[in-house]
Order: C-alpha cells, then structure tokens, then sequence
C-alpha cells in the first residue's frame, strides 16, 4: 500500500510551515541574495542574517577557513542594523514565497527588547529567531545562552512584547544544553533552534599565526552533524516544545536523521554554498521517505527513532 | 569565499579610512571584487 501523498506541513508554535526544512541564518542573506538558486516557494522558510541593534561592519579578515569535513567563520554579523533593516531589508522579505523568520541579538536585555519590538512593528516576520548563541561576538556572544539564568533573563523580557513564536537558538558550547533549553521554554519560548556552531580554531604552523581574523570561529559542516544530532536528540527528550535542528546537513538523508531524532523542522546550513538545491532535495527526500514509511504525515516521522528498550537506560540526557 | 553571491560576508575587503575609502566598511569581494581600487583598499590588513 502507498500513501497518497504525505503532509509535509509542521506547526512551531502559531507558524504553520508548508514543509520542515528552513535555510539557516547566516547563509541566505535576507532571501534575495540567493533569488536566481534557490526556490524560495518550495522551501518552509529562511532564517534572515542575525539583525542587531545598530549597524555592525562585521570582524576583521579572514573571516572563513575551510577545515576537514567542515568550515569555520567569523563573520561578526555583519548587518545594516534595526534601522538598516526596516528601510533596506523588510522591502525585500515582504516579497519572499515562504515563512521569513527573523534573527535578533541584543548586547544586552534592552537591545533585545527593542530589536523583538521593532521587528514585530515591521509585520514582516512570521516568527523570531532569538540569537542568544554567536560565538563571534564577543565579549557578550555566548553569554546569554551558556546561562541558564541569563537565557530566562533574554526571553522573560521580550515575551510579553510580542505574539509572533519565540524560537530560541542555543549554543551547543555548554555542559548541559537540555538545561538551557528547558529554561527557555520555561519563559515563553516556543521553539527551540539548535545547534549553532561550535567553537573551534585552525592554526597556520607556517606562519605560527592563527587563520582567523579573531583567533576562534564557529566550526559548520558534515564535521559537526554527529554532535549535533546528539544534541538535538538531549534537548528533544527534555522540552515538549518544537525542536528546530540543525548542524551539518549536507545530503538530504541528513533531514531525515534530525526528524528522526525529535526536529518538528530542519535548517540547512554551510552546505547550500556549495550545493543551493540542497533545502530542494531535502523536501524531496522527506516527502519520498514518508511515503515509503507509510506515514500521513511528516509529523509521524517527528522523534520516531527506533531506540531499543534495553538502550533507553543510557540514552542522551537521560544520564543519571 | 563561500557563497559567492554577497550572502555570507566571508570575503571581506578591509579598506582605508578617510579620502574615498571607508574604514568602516567591508565589501565583500565576490560581488563587488575582483577587481577594486588598489588606491582606497587597506594592504596592510588584507590577509
């Protein structure tokens, strides 16, 4: 028997997407600097490039290093700004074909309020991804989300200023990230995103000098997807909200790992430089693999790994 | 590089304050390289 054909249609909190799989931020622009290569309308949504409080003219070079199965960044989010954004950005995310959902990061709480406020005014977001996790931004970059403390400060604040869905991203740089997560949806979040990346360097023996501008970077790519999977199936077992997953998706199987371990949706990252029918192929594979499962729908596909009973004792998260 | 297409930010070109360049801005040399004014580019720290 065959399934007709699947829902592929997911919910993060009061945002319906027509399918899971999302562009993440930092690698899309704001949709139309990818127009000519990428689909927008058969895709769920991008995730803009993080929009800060003022204008940032990003780190100093080199900001990009390729390293094994993976590449590490320093772009310093470079951005117009809250401002910038309203006039030169928001024109253009008013004509995309699929969910826009914007990310914010604050310097500190009052920067995050007004960021949530004016994005929420432009009317332009379908939902709020909350940075609180670059690593590039120092000295406040991975504050507020290696604290579970501060991570409730963020979100308490900015959750009465807006209806739009909270989706907080999380650092996978911390002990526990199911803690951080948990303290999230404890103060309003609506869905979790993870993981950003990790922190790495890449050194040049040659020249005794680091390769990036800023000495450490954030490390992406087919490198990082084993620790993300298990990060995202930590956090998966410990919120009841949606999980957005993600870390070096590169081959549309990879979509299917990250539903398989607890994502309600995926953002596809570092890859769509090399490969931009890569969100395409994953919505295709997704529908293909619900097929053949036999499933309704793709949220029947949403956490169902197969875990043997036996292995349930030593699970991720569940370590005693 | 890695986009290629002004997406990214990983080509930045540092350039000079003051005169026609602008200290505080990075153009990213994929669209709006290769070829730049040599006269207003920061040499000393282009990587």
């Amino acid at each position: 028997m065959t399934v007709a054909s699947p829902s592929l249609a997911v919910r993060i909190g009061s945002l319906s997407l027509r399918n899971p799989v999302l562009v993440a931020s930092g690698i899309i622009g704001y949709g139309s600097e990818y127009e000519r290569l990428v689909d927008l309308s058969q895709i769920g949504g991008i995730v803009t490039k993080t929009v800060t409080r003022h204008a940032r003219a990003g780190n100093p070079p080199p900001r990009v290093v390729e390293t094994p199965a993976g590449m590490l960044n320093s772009i310093g989010i470079e951005n117009p700004g809250l401002e910038g954004f309203l006039e030169l950005k928001v024109p253009i995310l008013r004509q995309l074909p699929c969910a826009v959902i914007v990310s914010v990061e604050g310097e500190d709480v009052r920067e995050f309020c007004e960021l949530v406020e004016g994005v929420s005014g432009s009317g332009v977001a379908h939902a709020i991804e909350v940075n609180i996790s670059c690593p590039n931004v120092g000295p406040h970059g991975l504050r507020y989300s290696t604290d579970a403390d501060m991570a409730r400060e963020v979100m308490s604040a900015i959750r009465p200023l807006t209806t739009l869905p909270l989706i907080a991203k999380l650092t996978p740089n911390v002990t526990r990230i199911a803690d951080i997560a948990a303290a999230c949806e404890g103060c309003g979040a609506d869905a979790v995103s993870l993981v950003n990346t990790f922190v790495g360097m890449a050194v040049d023996s040659g020249t005794r000098k680091p390769i990036l501008g800023t000495v450490v970077g954030g490390l992406s790519g087919p490198a990082i997807k084993p620790l993300a999977l298990a990060k995202v199936w930590e956090v998966a077992q410990a919120v009841d909200v949606p999980v957005i997953g993600m870390g070096g998706i590169t081959h549309p199987r990879d979509a299917i790992e990250f539903l398989l371990v607890g994502s309600t949706a995926v953002q596809v990252g570092t890859a769509l430089f090399s490969n931009p029918e890569l969100p395409e192929a994953c919505v295709k594979e997704i529908e293909a693999y619900a097929r053949r499962a036999e499933v309704p729908s793709v949220a029947d596909l949403i956490g169902a790994l197969d875990v043997p009973a036996e292995r349930g004792m030593i699970r991720a998260g569940r370590i005693v | 590089m890695a986009c290629a297409v002004g997406a990214c930010r990983g080509c930045p070109v540092p350039l000079l304050s003051g005169s026609d360049g602008d200290g505080g801005r990075y153009p990213a040399m994929c669209i709006e390289g290769p070829v730049m004014d040599a006269t207003i580019v920061d040499w000393e720290r282009l990587p």
